[in-house]
């Protein structure tokens, strides 16, 4: 709510004669208080106003809202609208407490919405105790010790659409999504679920022949360093008649994400690839960082599991991320804050540590001269443009003396970020919010910030105990799929498979067979989350909140019922009932388009009537029981009679096996991570 | 723009924008350039609100390549724009001019638009742009359009004036018409919605009859849902509904059948339809490429050049888009304005096309405009490295488009254009722009005869 003049503003009137308003009240929902600083100390013109007036007004109570630090502004998520009776001293406003004297209330007037709102600038100004302090480092938690602390029931979102199998749950939040192989595997028992947990676990011993097949048909400068990458450049190297681009190498690398989503053996390590990549989001594709940034993924893909300081330290000194937030030009000079910012806001400790803008600009001399040598585009220390002098952030302190010992300084720094207790906490919840619930139970992120400095920063152990907590089991339904995972899902609940290599295509993609994660990752795009295709450095919104938005929500159902009707991936492949490969829009009768990987959803032996054959495919496709209300209504949309004997297949009595998924998998159903 | 195939003559930096409107990351080399700039109070562009009224829908047209903005408002009053363009200028002759303007004309291409443009109800601003030049394409489209110099946020700006002054969103609110890729403009946390086309904008593979239908499967589907999941789906589908009755309202007439032609018709349907199904759209984003004139941009007499087909592509586009708002009486509360990533360089080259450079004109169209051609004109001779300088910082137009035609306070005004800390002279800084000598101002006394 940005008033213009706040000095100007105007004690309400009994009679609520207002000037004619300008534009629509804003809605309760969505109001925003912003409070400035200069809403506390008021500027002359409004001294004169200091007579004090009480009327009966309307206050928006705040009951929930977010608080940004850096802009002082409020925004009330939700707000409960009454009739109190306040006095007025200027801009200062109070109100009763219970024992009848007036207090004065973090509310000020809004003049647009002729209201009271909360302000929580105001808030913290006038409560100083609640202004919010850098929180003591967790109590050393035994990482075994039971936990308890169930999910907040507000936080889940689509309950009773999933159901309470623990192998659906882990394969849902785990990997990109449940297929049959993959339930297969996990089995129903603990101790097969724990031992494909530890396989994943330690990645490089899984095979993963089919993903790597697909692999081999990207660019082969994925896989190579950076320099000679620039080396193909600089001299026009050609593949396939065409010349090299660093451009083209970086679009393989959201393909290879895609079909490592898709097709690997090797899924939560896909999904810790995501996360790191997020947490350290370098966009993609973007100029800056295209010459390196497959050797960026590499680089996250080969830490994700193993410890963070490994990984901090990886990525601060890596090419693309010097590149991407031009740390690569900073020098004593002009010693540049960005991604000196980032590290502490973004990729360790986060604002509320407190280590304010002297911090900044300290990180920032810590980094300069980590840069890129632009001849080969790779890692290189520039010892001349390190920034000499003591240096001092959050606890962290060092002489700084010599410009030659500049990197050891940042390598040391690294690790202090890295071994943080707000690192480990900030860590802890942001993984604590992707697998388990927007709403991160404080037990489990304060268990997972335990074992994670008990451990040295290890990130496996960290997963494995959240995987086996009580929270996690506790949580099914408190997470949506975002676009690109539920794409991801659709691929893998019906099977599909990657399309073959076509030797007498003309168009090239399709000669490498790779048509299908072009067109994937298109419509991953065009969902507004395209892997790693964020812009700003802070990786993709993890809560539902962002993504139940009407462009999105149409995007992701339109995404996934082309893929249903396979009208334009159609070159994925899946396995048909008489284990041939074939293409998966390949029809099966004359009559309709009933089409070989839904057919696939059905039961070997067709079941005796419409409902079962709607209620048969909800289990195949969620696990899931469908209730009889619901199957009524799907067969309404049908036009069958749940009751009525399905026609023989290659017709069943749904009569289009296509409308059936569809609504299915556009249901929460199919929403449900 | 995507799908456009690189034409001849467009520089190899260009061809790759084609294939990513969103390719590179503006450089970060630390130390910025000083440049005059003009402070935010100084465009007044639109006529300030009657008290009855809501506030404009603003149509956003981003000319993408870079757009040679002299060869659309010519300076055929300064005597250099004939030196520097041999070949390639426009003749005074042809220029479509107002009776007290001894500047600037329109190119003959715009005929079109001679009406709106005698009438003030299209016009332009001169010598705008970015405060500091950048003659990348991908540095400068984000820079533009993040509109926050200095910043890591990467938040466009229209995204953020959606979420500070539109406030109670709804699904339309905020629209890009003719692709489903999003603007930088629009990047950010504040929802928009990308449309191929109006007719785009469907449930895949249901037909609006058949609608209903689905509607009450997801009912019962979505019964058990938390609120905010099932609303979604209810949203979806008003949305598919509204936007259903205004796929079924008879299309305006006399768009060209370009791609530019048929988003401005969508839009107008849209807006035409905007009270009547309460669909709330407040932002339009339309995009139209190949302005990248490297190579033989042609000259004004020839009605085949490039530069000839693409301005009466806009300039018929326009002129429908104008006629068919105003036969609804809608016009007086559009306001429609171009971006382009940057101006041409003011000598033609060797190869009779313009390269790269800074300063711009912007098109505008609306029912309140100031009308005709406004800001300052350094003149020719006063170029910065062979380009036009600016002399009105974008934002400002932008923001003085923001006060007067769509209410939002100062404040707003100051968070959707956040003054950054290496940004230059920005809000009322009047040493900037006093630095600069301006020696012509459009419409006033004549500084030149007309050359023949």
């Amino acid at each position: 709510m940005a008033d213009d003049q706040p000095h100007h503003e105007a004690v309400p009137s009994a009679g609520g004669s207002a000037a004619p308003l300008r534009r629509r009240v804003l809605g309760a929902l969505t109001l925003t208080a912003a409070a400035t600083g200069a809403s506390l100390v008021l500027p002359g013109a409004a001294v004169a106003a200091t007579r004090a007036e009480v009327r009966r007004v309307t206050i928006l109570e705040a009951v929930t809202w977010t608080y940004d630090r850096r802009t002082k502004t409020t925004k009330v998520t939700k707000a409960r609208r009454r009739k109190i009776k306040a006095k007025f001293v200027g801009a200062k406003v109070y109100r009763r407490d219970a024992k009848g004297r007036w207090r004065r209330i973090p509310y000020r007037w809004d003049r647009r919405k002729r209201a009271l709102v909360y302000s929580h600038a105001l808030d913290l100004a006038l409560n100083p105790k609640r202004a919010a302090k850098p929180k003591p480092p967790p109590a050393k938690v035994d990482p075994r010790a039971p936990s308890t602390g169930p999910v907040a029931a507000s936080a889940r979102a689509v309950t009773p659409y999933v159901g309470t199998s623990m192998a659906w749950h882990l394969a849902r939040r785990a990997t990109y999504g449940p297929s049959p192989a993959l339930l297969a595997k996990l089995g129903t028992s603990r101790a097969s679920m724990t031992a494909w947990l530890d396989a994943q676990l330690a990645p490089s011993r899984i095979p993963d022949e089919l993903c790597g097949s697909v692999l081999r048909r990207l660019s082969p400068y994925l896989s190579r360093p950076i320099y000679d990458l620039k080396y193909a450049i600089d001299t026009k190297v050609k593949i396939d008649d065409k010349v090299v681009t660093a451009n083209d190498v970086q679009l393989d690398v959201a393909r290879a994400h895609l079909a490592r989503a898709l097709w690997s053996e090797r899924q939560l390590l896909t999904v810790m690839e995501d996360f790191w990549g997020n947490h350290f989001n370098v966009p993609l594709p973007q100029d800056a960082s295209a010459l390196h940034r497959a050797d960026y993924a590499n680089v996250i893909r080969a830490r994700a599991l193993g410890r963070f300081t490994d990984l901090l330290r990886a990525v601060e000194m890596h090419p693309a991320m010097l590149s991407s937030l031009g740390n690569r030009f900073s020098d004593q000079g002009h010693p540049n804050e960005n991604q000196a910012r980032e590290l502490l806001e973004l990729h360790t400790v986060g604002v509320e540590a407190g280590y304010g803008e002297t911090g900044v600009v300290n990180s920032a001399r810590i980094l300069t001269g980590l840069s890129v040598d632009a001849a080969d585009e790779t890692y290189d220390y520039r010892p001349g443009w390190h920034w000499t002098g003591k240096v001092k952030v959050l606890g962290f302190t060092d002489a700084n003396a010599s410009r030659s010992g500049g990197e050891a300084v940042a390598l040391r720094y690294f690790d202090y970020l890295a071994k943080h207790p707000a690192t480990a906490k900030r860590l802890a919840r942001k993984l604590v919010t992707h697998f388990v619930s927007d709403d991160p139970p404080a037990s489990l992120v304060d268990r997972l910030a335990g074992v994670y400095l008990h451990t040295g920063t290890a990130i496996a152990p960290v997963l494995r105990t959240l995987f086996t907590s009580a929270e996690f089991a506790a949580s099914a339904g408190a997470k949506l799929h975002r676009p690109f995972e539920q794409l991801a899902a659709g691929v893998r609940v019906l099977s599909l498979l990657p399309d073959n290599p076509d030797p007498n295509a003309s168009d090239p993609v399709r000669r490498a067979g790779v048509q299908s994660l072009v067109d994937l990752y298109a419509r991953a795009a065009s969902a507004g989350h395209a892997p790693f295709g964020w812009r700003p450095p802070d990786g993709y919104p993890d809560v539902a909140a962002h993504w139940l938005t009407t462009g999105a929500t149409l995007t992701a159902w339109n995404n996934k019922r082309d893929l249903c009707s396979l009208s334009t991936p159609g070159t994925l492949t899946c396995v048909g009932r008489d284990g041939k490969v074939t293409a998966a829009n390949a029809q099966l009768g004359t009559k309709n388009n009933v089409l070989l990987a839904l057919d696939m959803l059905l039961p070997a032996t067709l079941p005796a009537s419409n409902g079962q054959v709607v209620s048969a495919v909800g289990r195949r496709l969620f696990g899931m029981t469908l209730s009889d209300r619901e199957i009524t209504a799907v067969c309404t949309l049908l036009g069958v009679k749940p009751t009525d004997t399905p026609d023989a297949k290659p017709n069943p009595s749904t009569r289009d096996l296509n409308k059936l998924v569809t609504v299915l998998m556009d249901s929460p159903y199919g929403l449900a991570r | 723009m995507e799908h456009e195939a690189a034409p001849e003559g467009c520089c190899e930096d260009m061809k790759r924008t084609l294939l990513s409107r969103r390719g590179l990351l503006k450089g970060l080399a630390a130390g910025a350039v000083a440049a005059p700039l003009v402070g935010l109070a100084d465009a007044h562009v639109a006529y300030a609100a009657d008290p009855t009224w809501h506030g404009d829908v603003l149509v956003v047209l981003s000319l993408r390549g870079g757009f040679d903005g002299i060869s659309a408002i010519v300076p055929w009053g300064d005597p250099f724009y004939y030196e520097l363009r041999p070949n390639i200028a426009v003749p005074a002759s042809l220029c479509i001019t107002r009776p007290d303007d001894t500047l600037f004309g329109l190119h003959p291409a715009l005929e079109l638009l001679r009406a709106d443009y005698l009438a003030g109800t299209f016009g332009a601003v001169v010598a705008a742009g970015l405060p500091a030049p950048n003659r990348s394409h991908f540095e400068a489209t984000e820079e533009v359009e993040e509109a926050i110099p200095g910043s890591s946020a990467r938040a466009g700006w229209l995204n953020r004036l959606l979420g500070e002054h539109v406030g109670a969103l709804k699904p339309l609110s905020a629209v890009q018409l003719g692709s489903t890729s999003m603007p930088t403009a629009y990047v950010g946390p504040n929802p928009a919605i990308g449309m191929s086309s109006l007719g785009g904008f469907r449930l895949s593979g249901v037909s609006a009859g058949d609608r209903p239908k689905w509607r009450a499967a997801f009912d019962e589907l979505y019964a058990r849902a938390a609120p905010p999941v099932r609303d979604a789906m209810v949203t979806t589908m008003n949305s598919l509904d509204a936007v259903g009755q205004a796929q079924a309202t008879p299309e305006g007439k006399d768009y060209p059948r370009s791609g530019l032609g048929n988003a401005l018709k969508d839009a107008a349907r849209l807006i035409k339809n905007n009270a009547a199904l309460g669909l709330g759209v407040k932002l339009v984003t339309l995009d139209v490429g190949n302005w990248d004139m490297h190579v033989g941009l042609g000259r004004a007499t020839e009605t085949y050049g490039w530069m000839y087909r693409q301005l009466a592509d806009v300039g018929a586009s326009l002129k429908a888009f104008a006629d068919d708002l105003r036969a609804a009486d809608l016009l007086t509360s559009t306001t429609l304005v171009t971006l382009s990533e940057f101006g041409r360089r003011v000598r033609e080259n060797d190869s009779g096309g313009v390269d790269h450079g800074w300063g711009n004109q912007m098109l505008m169209l609306g029912g309140n405009l100031t009308g005709g051609v406004q800001g300052t004109w350094a003149g020719l001779d006063k170029l910065t490295q062979g380009d036009v300088t600016v002399t009105t910082d974008y934002r400002s137009v932008l923001a003085d488009i923001m006060k007067n035609r769509m209410s939002a306070t100062s404040l707003e005004v100051d968070r959707v254009f956040p003054p950054a800390a290496n940004d230059l002279p920005y809000a009322g800084s009047p040493s900037a722009a006093a630095a600069l000598a301006t020696r012509f101002t459009s419409g006033l006394a004549p500084q030149f005869t007309r050359p023949d």
